[in-house]
């Protein structure tokens, strides 16, 4: 557990130092923030190995938080602390994206464990990750840190945008389906996906306009197909 | 009832500093949040007052002050439902019952 960094985002001020120090004393760096929206701007300027948020905050709640930290970097672990303990609260919370959930009062001991049994997880997870990188026209794709780049120009995408990219280069030459990008990228093909389907995939034709080499077709009730052309 | 740290003892590892230091936030920081709570009734503040109430709610739970994390919770669930006809009169029970706690256990010199 050397070296590995946490984000604390607790509303509880005073009480939170002490979760802090805590975990200082079992050797973690801990960075603690006291608001989601100050949370926020903290991860987007550090790597973080993994998030602890407090549910209940003003300003901004640990589930919407959870939310946008996930649009940054849907690979980062994350821990609920809340004071709630109902079932419904840490469904949503799961589904989320969450990787474990502790009512308050919790064991500070506990809490480590977690964390350490999380970061372990990862690990493991890391070392077989095959990592996704796609070369195809002239342009080339790392899902991995959803960056496209075409012709030396590097565009950041979002979750979605990444996931969507992700199967088009896997179907490349061949159709993808509507429904396998829906079921892909949301989880569920509901009818009223469809559109934001279609902005989706306008926006990937925009960012792969520069690159002579790359179009994707539209192929009528069935779905989208990349093409690499000579 | 009475005040016993077993629990909290338990929560912060047997650290005797960080549990000294979580009784001594909670004596310090306990009055702040009564009497915000008082003007945030006074103002009808909902949501603020719910925040309080749930912070509260935590704290007695690490405390091991089951009872009163219980009444807090009641009342912070009923705020967030938007049930607020008996709101006064249960907050006023509880400042009365948490008056007479704290004056037997941390009034008295003796006594911590």
């Amino acid at each position: 557990m050397d070296n590995i960094h946490l984000l604390l985002i607790d509303d509880e001020v005073q009480y939170s130092e002490l979760t802090k120090e805590y975990l200082e004393m079992r050797g973690c760096k801990v960075t603690l923030k006291h608001d989601g929206v100050a949370g926020l701007e903290t991860f987007k300027l550090k790597p973080f190995d993994l998030c602890v948020l407090d549910v209940k905050m003003p300003k901004k709640d640990g589930f919407t938080l959870a939310g946008e930290i996930k649009e940054i970097n849907d690979a980062i672990p994350i821990i609920f602390l809340t004071g709630q303990s109902l079932k419904e609260d840490k469904i949503k919370g799961l589904t989320i994206g969450a990787d474990d959930y502790l009512t308050k009062p919790f064991s500070m001991e506990e809490l480590y464990l977690r964390i350490r049994a999380i970061l372990k997880r990862v690990k493991v997870q890391e070392k077989t990750k095959v990592i996704d990188r796609f070369n195809m026209g002239q342009s080339s794709f790392n899902a991995e840190l959803r960056e496209l780049t075409v012709l030396d120009k590097v565009i950041k995408l979002t979750s979605i945008e990444s996931k969507l990219l992700k199967m088009l280069c896997e179907h490349e030459n061949t159709v993808l389906t509507r429904e396998t990008a829906m079921v892909g990228i949301w989880g569920d093909e509901e009818h009223y996906r469809g559109y934001s389907l279609n902005v989706y995939v306008s926006k990937i034709r925009k960012f792969l306009k520069e690159d002579p080499q790359l179009e994707i077709l539209n192929l009528h009730g069935e779905g989208y197909k990349l093409i690499t052309k000579a | 009832m009475t005040l016993d740290l077993s629990f909290l003892k338990k929560l912060m590892g047997g650290d005797e500093k960080l549990v000294n230091s979580f009784v001594t936030i909670f004596r310090n920081q306990t009055p702040k949040q009564l009497a915000e709570i008082k003007t945030l009734l006074a103002n009808e503040a909902w949501e603020d007052l719910s925040n309080t109430v749930h912070s509260l709610k935590t704290q007695f739970g690490y405390m091991g002050l089951d009872d009163f994390s219980d009444q807090m919770k009641h009342i912070e669930t009923l705020i967030d439902n938007g049930e607020l006809t008996d709101i006064h009169r249960l907050l006023a029970d509880f400042e009365t019952r948490f008056t007479a706690f704290w004056s037997k256990e941390f009034s008295d010199p003796k006594a911590s």
